[in-house]
């Protein structure tokens, strides 16, 4: 006990001279202990202490301590590796046994962090923790918000990938050459679609290549189709939801291709939506369509009910039959065969 | 020239240069030596006793030596038991004995001046 306090009280000398004296000085006190026996002497001894504390003190801080009078073990020849022992002294097992109980207590709050921090999970993809955040929107209600917004801008952009037609092109003789597979939703494509059409303006005939078409939306079908005319017409269209549906939105403003010759492309693989576009433009002789027959599919083999404002026909008239071209040739052969027809057509015009 | 840090000298250096006079000792020892030659009278204390041998250390007026050995001829290497072993250099020496000097020339005029009995050498 006695030694704890001075030990305390030596804390009032400046770091170097403990550094330096402090093992010396506690060796003094300990040794004084041993040999001064008695309350007198005790007494004695520690006013002895308290009065060398008044006048070793500021001699104590007097001292410089120049590095090489006090630490000249360590120090070698130039160039020579050393090393120091800081202290030279074993742990006590006190010491020890704190850093034990300091180690556990570190050790069990990082695990009671880690369970509790569940929320996070920096392994899974963004997909996971948008769903792990709307899951959690109870605390907050944002990522609600924000994983709608974020799937919204997705599923926009997934449809914008399927708005890609597969080649607008100039053929020889300022044809233009559209190759489309599918009819996009004509929400999100529509001024994609309308792009294309512009394109268009500026050649002399046109060629529709549907002889991979598998179908589409009929809203879309319509729509192309309206740039075609330049007044409204009847529009054979067995989806049809409203009567507006039933007609051509002709004449579409800014388009100029109501007089150019159109030219439809149809194979027996030719499905669908693309036949509904290749037999309304027949019906309406607005164009002429060169290849095979097409393949006769039905509308309501998509899984989608009748509509109540549907025609009195409510499955199409080329069901089973498909769509008769006006020029037969083999569909390998027909864009050969169109384009000739399409330069005569210009040629003669 | 700079002034020395030790100039006047103060009592406990000239104490601990005195007691390292007779050889070689370690702080406990020096603080013994002392206090049997003043026959009890000032007593060492660790905080005055490590200072003053830091700053004889600095004036190189006492120097730091190698631990000797043991009675058994074994050299301890725990921490606890290594003292440090000081001994007085010729500089040290030289600035006890002017300082004793002085004291003697201080001691002659009290004596002229019958200040002192003559028990007093």
């Amino acid at each position: 006990m006695s030694e704890k306090i001075y030990a305390c009280l030596l804390r009032l000398y400046p770091a170097r001279f403990r550094r330096h004296y402090q093992a010396e000085a506690l060796q003094l006190f300990r040794d004084r202990m041993r040999d001064e026996r008695g309350a007198r002497r005790k007494l004695r001894l520690w006013a002895d202490l308290l009065k060398d504390l008044a006048v070793g003190l500021p001699q104590a801080y007097r001292n410089t301590y120049p590095k090489a009078a006090t630490a000249p073990e360590w120090q070698t020849a130039a160039g020579s590796p050393a090393f120091r022992t800081l202290e030279e002294e074993p742990l006590r097992p006190s010491s020890i046994v704190m850093g034990g109980l300091f180690a556990i207590a570190a050790l069990a709050l990082f695990i009671s962090l880690m369970n509790h921090a569940a929320a996070y999970h920096p392994f899974s993809t963004s997909a996971g923790r948008l769903a792990a955040a709307s899951a959690g929107s109870e605390t907050n209600p944002d990522a609600q918000v924000v994983a709608e917004k974020i799937e919204e801008k997705m599923g926009r952009a997934r449809q914008m990938e399927n708005c890609s037609f597969e080649k607008l092109e100039q053929h020889p003789g300022n044809i233009g050459y559209v190759k489309l597979n599918w009819f996009p939703d004509s929400a999100p494509c529509r001024e994609i679609a309308e792009g294309v059409m512009q394109r268009l303006n500026e050649t002399d005939a046109i060629i529709f290549d549907l002889r991979d078409a598998r179908g589409g939306s009929p809203e879309m079908v319509r729509l192309m189709a309206g740039w075609l005319f330049d007044h409204p017409v009847s529009w054979y269209n067995p989806r049809a939801v409203s009567p507006a549906q039933l007609v051509t939105n002709s004449p579409v403003p800014g388009s100029r291709l109501a007089d150019k010759p159109v030219f439809v492309l149809t194979s027996s693989r030719t499905f669908s939506g693309a036949e509904h576009f290749a037999y309304n433009l027949k019906t309406l002789k607005r164009a002429t369509l060169v290849g095979e027959t097409t393949s006769g599919a039905s509308h309501a083999g998509r899984g989608t009910a009748p509509s109540p404002l549907a025609l009195s026909e409510p499955k199409p008239i080329w069901e089973g039959t498909g769509v008769p071209s006006d020029v037969r040739v083999d569909a390998a052969d027909a864009l050969r065969v169109a384009e000739k027809l399409a330069q005569s057509a210009i040629h003669t015009k | 020239m700079p002034k020395r840090k030790l100039d006047p000298l103060p009592a406990a250096a000239f104490h601990i240069l005195l007691s390292l006079s007779a050889g070689d000792l370690h702080g406990y020892a020096i603080m013994r030596q002392v206090e049997a030659q003043t026959e009890g009278k000032v007593r060492l204390g660790p905080g005055t006793l490590y200072s003053s041998i830091q700053a004889l250390l600095e004036e190189r007026l006492i120097e730091e030596i190698e631990q000797a050995p043991a009675p058994d001829g074994s050299v301890s290497n725990s921490p606890k038991d290594r003292r440090r072993l000081y001994r007085l250099t010729p500089g040290g020496r030289k600035v006890a004995r002017t300082e004793a000097e002085r004291l003697a020339g201080i001691l002659r005029i009290a004596r002229a001046k019958k200040i002192l009995r003559g028990e007093y050498v």
